[in-house]
């Protein structure tokens, strides 16, 4: 009895009165010294029962069944609740970028102040031999913006452009023009008014603005103004890098920087 | 076209333990048991338990012949459910809901003293069933075939074993995982700890 040595089998053979009375006796004694083995075999007795339950196992697990059923379908929903959230975001964004980033066509646009816009100043200031830096083709103009739809990235709108980096701020005829605002790098919110004010030495030559976008494309020209300013309204410009140039006299007198954020 | 049961139909299936019964009664019960429960301090984990083992207390009753419903089974269900948690809500907070919490099911719909809604049973079978149901398939199989007193040359048989030497070794190393897989459990402590210093007959 003393080489006696509890094996795993031992717990169930106690319960089913499997143990010899030798057996017994020894377990019998480990039991009331070990309260874990007590613990083993009162959950062993308990498990023999739920066992022998059948018919209750059997119901155990169809309500198992039936509950992870349910909780697929649950699951399932989820996705895709989550999913039509997204898709919904998505056309949102697609909305939201149309109705803000969407480039304004002016050379096609029926909007006829801004047809007599366009007549006005064409012939005279899209003059290249005029101008010292060469100012494109206004069919170019309509094709680059339609080249840059909506769906391109927004950062793209913020890469600056070389050739006109060099000149921000590089004043021309200083005698003739003196600018007040805006500064020659300004940065703005989109959708605000940039007021461009300056005074002018000679009041009988007009004042032209020409607006250039990042990629160096003329996209908006004031008419001639006599004014000592000019309020531009950005509500319908994307975010982005914006060059400008002041023109008298058919010459360039300074070219800044307009960045709407 | 979405099917419905009468409570009749619903009571003799489940008697006769029908898959498609069950879940329908699962389907059906649960949103009203889940609002039931999320609104007394309890989660999506408690809900499945809770609808689990008031299908089962449900079972039990149905199996003792002649059961007879006072109300729609519908009702009857859900005040198993409201007397289940409102044990498992009192053997937990005690003090916090005992005042708290009311079932409003009249009396005469379910006895709560009934047996087989005792909370610490319930959630002592909960867990063992929980623990069982996780053993490797081979194991559940083997344990189900032994306890169908099937021998163990037979069930060599059907489960492709060696010999039945091999059988009785497995039987003894799946019991014992699971033994050791139910001591192991987090919620063990709460329902079996007491075993360990009770006295043992």
């Amino acid at each position: 009895m003393k080489d006696m040595e509890i094996t795993n089998d031992w717990i169930d053979r106690y319960n089913e009165n499997e143990l010899n009375e030798e057996e017994k006796e020894f377990f019998r004694k480990r039991l009331e010294v070990n309260p874990l083995l007590r613990t083993e075999v009162y959950i062993d007795e308990c498990l023999n029962k739920l066992y022998q339950d059948e018919g209750t196992l059997d119901l155990v697990k169809k309500i198992q069944d039936a509950r992870q059923k349910s909780d697929r379908r649950g699951g399932k929903l989820g996705y895709l609740l989550l999913a039509a959230s997204i898709l919904y975001l998505m056309a949102l964004a697609i909305i939201f970028n149309r109705m803000h980033y969407d480039p304004v066509d002016y050379a096609s646009s029926s909007n006829s102040d801004q047809n007599e816009i366009w007549k006005g100043a064409e012939g005279k200031l899209l003059s290249k031999d005029n101008l010292k830096i060469p100012v494109q083709e206004r069919k170019m103009v309509t094709q680059k913006w339609q080249e840059h739809s909506v769906n391109q990235y927004l950062s793209l709108n913020y890469m600056p452009l070389p050739d006109f980096e060099l000149l921000v701020g590089s004043v021309t005829r200083s005698s003739q023009i003196t600018i007040k605002s805006p500064a020659s790098n300004w940065k703005i919110a989109a959708g605000y008014d940039v007021k461009f004010e300056w005074v002018s030495q000679n009041r009988v030559l007009p004042v032209n603005i020409l607006f250039y976008n990042n990629a160096g494309n003329l996209i908006f020209e004031t008419p001639a103004l006599l004014d000592d300013s000019y309020i531009l309204n950005t509500k319908d410009w994307p975010g982005g890098i914006y060059y400008w140039k002041i023109i008298l006299d058919e010459e360039m007198i300074l070219l800044g920087k307009l960045t709407l954020f | 076209m979405i099917l419905r049961y009468s409570d009749e139909t619903l009571i003799d299936g489940l008697r006769q333990r029908k898959r498609r019964h069950i879940e329908y009664i699962y389907q059906e019960f649960t949103p009203v048991v889940r609002h039931l429960v999320k609104q007394n301090s309890g989660n999506e984990s408690d809900v499945g338990d809770l609808v689990q083992e008031a299908i089962i207390v449900l079972y039990k009753r149905v199996l003792n012949q002649p059961f007879e419903l006072k109300c729609s089974l519908k009702t009857f269900f859900i005040s198993i459910c409201k007397n289940l948690w409102l044990q498992h809500l009192d053997n937990k907070f005690r003090l916090l809901y005992q005042a708290e919490f009311e079932v409003n099911e009249p009396n005469s719909t379910y006895n709560s003293d009934d047996m087989e809604t005792h909370e610490e049973n319930n959630e002592k079978r909960r867990l063992l069933y929980k623990n069982m149901l996780s053993l490797p398939a081979d194991c559940q199989r083997l344990l189900e075939l032994y306890f169908l007193k099937i021998p163990y040359k037979e069930i060599a048989r059907l489960m492709n074993f060696k010999d039945e030497v091999y059988v009785k070794t497995r039987k003894y190393s799946c019991k014992n995982m699971l033994r050791k897989r139910i001591i192991g459990d987090p919620e063990y402590q709460q329902y079996f700890e007491y075993e360990r210093h009770g006295n043992y007959k």
